[in-house]
């Protein structure tokens, strides 16, 4: 491997580089934990003889799992061999030299995000992951680096996205975060806060109504055994959902760099996302009915290439969640690190008409739609409430439409697309106002495409 | 219904083109073969299951009139589509039951599909699909006739080229 001396000395020089050496053992990880486990007990326990004279005493499925190891250590070693990148000063190259030859080449330009990744066991060896979304298609993963490589790379690559240099001051980062001196960290969340959200959160609602069905049915059939029983799975699985919950979010920060919103977390797989704020497409409030009466809201954004990315809260690698759960001041700061000067206060929302609480009836009072010059505000749900913030200028297409029972009623369906993961945004309108609202809403897009472009914000 | 007092929402003023007339032909034997098919099916598992033979009858009866009626609605609804390219947008209205208005900026299009399976080759005909950078979009123009197509799949390009703004 020819890692640079001094990380402003490669810019110029092109180099190829080879992933770490140690990344086959580290895509094994499992089994190499469960063969120590096995020899080392078979050790302990025979500490004269590691090997029994009689081999038929190993179960014949330790050897298959023993051959499928070594079989997958060995192509892994091979795709590693076979694997290089090289910087240049206009592209990422990877090349894939095994049995098909595979070149990837990627424009800086064209970057939409850049996330480190450590997992486990990669975490414990110091080495990382890098992911490159690049918009369409799935995203280039670099398997393994270490660490300090892979926050340099990410560092170069997203400079370059954004036609600037590198920071020469790479590296200053502790074990669990992943800011700089130059970084300027907006919001971090505290550990309690994430286990409020959680003790509130409708998947715990969930998890207890299942599990204690049979807590329930020992009570009233009066069986010791069914309650014992019952409340066992519905201890571990609470303390799993939380602990789970916790791991995955910890010491959530949220942090503005030079190459775009970072956001850092995890306790044993740390996670890093990248994403300059210029590529964000929209950005989705949701207040489920529980986090409403402590005011807490969890924010997620959407843009192009997300669309293998999870909305689960609880995996390491790269999702679309924003902010875990804020106060009303954090989502604020979220929403002005996107969209500075955005005041959702000031959008005055337009409500639904009241024959719309025949096709929402818990929901209608929150129905409603606004607009100010830069982006278009839906609300709608009770069970969760989400709020659509969408720029006008990343509008993808309008749809109105109605079935029987809305044309019954007079009303018509609205739904705005972007390039979102999630549902579309979609209010309910009188008929006459959604053709009113695509008229209005189709001038406004254009507009705000028209602005852009002359300002030249976004690039082709 | 007040549609008849008021304009209509989902069938907008100004030039609106329909699909070709020998769509209608297409959707006839598309629907027939399906209706059929599975009516068939339908009628021949109640016989060997259940072996009512009144019961089957009542089954193959229900699938005719159904099928007879979606036939008798294809006219209708490949009638219902309705397209315009208007000077930043395409709009495309559909939709008998369940009527939709879809407006797609031209700028937004990212690429655009012409496509004609055996039965409309048959027919000398192409269906036009839209494809933006949302999911959701699924904006898509069926049975056109082939150089219709062709001529709207070449004008969006050099239109979408024109207007485009990135993404």
């Amino acid at each position: 491997m020819t890692e640079p001396t001094t990380p402003t000395a490669e810019v110029t020089e092109v180099t190829e580089e080879r992933p770490h050496p140690l990344t086959p053992l580290v895509q094994v990880w499992v089994w190499i934990v469960g063969m120590a486990f096995f020899v080392g007990r078979q050790l302990l326990e025979n500490p004269t003889q590691p090997i029994p004279a009689d081999l038929a005493r190993f179960p014949w499925w330790l050897a298959i799992v023993g051959v499928l190891g070594l079989v997958s250590i060995a192509s892994n070693l091979w795709n590693w061999y076979t694997t290089r990148f090289v910087v240049t000063p206009t592209e990422l190259r990877v090349e894939h030299k095994g049995v098909e030859h595979e070149s990837k080449r990627v424009a800086y330009t064209r970057i939409q995000s850049v996330d480190v990744t450590q997992r486990f066991a990669a975490r414990l060896l110091g080495m990382a992951e890098l992911t490159i979304d690049v918009g369409g298609g799935s995203p280039i993963r670099l398997q393994y680096l270490s660490r300090t490589r892979a926050t340099h790379l990410r560092d170069v690559l997203l400079a370059r996205a954004h036609r600037h240099e590198a920071d020469a001051d790479a590296g200053a980062s502790d074990l669990f975060s992943d800011t700089r001196p130059s970084d300027r960290v907006l919001v971090t969340i505290p550990t309690q806060e994430l286990l409020l959200g959680a003790a509130l959160s409708h998947e715990l609602i969930a998890l207890v109504v299942v599990t204690a069905i049979p807590l329930v049915i020992g009570v009233i059939v009066g069986q010791v055994l069914l309650i014992g029983g019952g409340l066992l799975p519905l201890v571990f699985s609470i303390g799993g959902f939380l602990s789970k919950r916790v791991i995955g979010q910890f010491n959530y920060t949220l942090a503005e760099t030079s190459g775009g919103l970072r956001i850092t977390r995890g306790l044993t797989s740390l996670t890093s996302e990248t994403i300059p704020a210029h590529r964000v497409q929209a950005i989705r409030l949701h207040e489920p009915v529980l986090w409403r009466r402590i005011g807490r809201t969890r924010v997620d954004l959407s843009y192009l290439g997300l669309r293998k990315l999870t909305t689960d809260e609880d995996q390491a690698g790269a999702s679309s969640i924003m902010l875990p759960i804020g106060s009303p001041d954090a989502v604020r700061t979220a929403l002005h690190a996107v969209w500075p000067g955005l005041d959702l206060d000031a959008i005055v929302l337009n409500a639904a008409p009241r024959r719309a609480r025949w096709i929402a009836p818990l929901a209608w009072p929150w129905l409603g739609w606004g607009v100010d010059d830069r982006v278009l505000v839906i609300r709608r749900g009770w069970w969760t409430r989400t709020t659509w913030i969408l720029p006008h200028a990343r509008l993808q297409s309008l749809r109105m439409s109605a079935g029987p029972v809305l044309r019954r009623l007079g009303l018509a369906t609205v739904d705005a697309h972007t390039s979102d993961v999630g549902t579309s945004a979609s209010m309910i309108m009188t008929d006459a106002d959604a053709r009113l609202f695509l008229a209005e809403e189709s001038h406004r897009a254009r507009e705000a495409r028209g602005t852009q472009r002359l300002l030249g914000i976004v690039r082709a | 219904m007040t549609q008849t007092a008021e304009p209509d929402p989902f069938a907008p003023d100004g030039t609106w083109q329909g699909l070709s007339p020998r769509y209608a032909v297409v959707r006839l034997v598309t629907t027939a073969i399906t209706n059929v098919v599975f009516w068939a099916i339908v009628a021949t598992a109640s016989f060997f299951m259940v072996g009512r033979p009144e019961l089957t009858f009542a089954l193959a009866a229900a699938g005719a009139i159904w099928t007879a009626w979606r036939l008798w609605r294809v006219r209708r609804w490949v009638n219902s589509w309705r397209w315009t390219e208007r000077d930043a947008d395409l709009c495309i209205a559909r939709g008998l039951w369940h009527r939709q208005l879809t407006v797609v900026p031209i700028g937004r299009m990212q690429l655009v599909e012409v496509s004609a399976g055996p039965l409309l080759r048959w027919q000398g005909l192409a269906g036009v699909q839209l494809v933006t950078a949302a999911a959701h979009t699924n904006a898509h123009i069926p049975g056109l006739d082939k150089a219709t197509a062709v001529a709207l799949r070449d004008r969006l390009i050099e239109r979408s080229d024109a207007e485009g703004s990135g993404l």
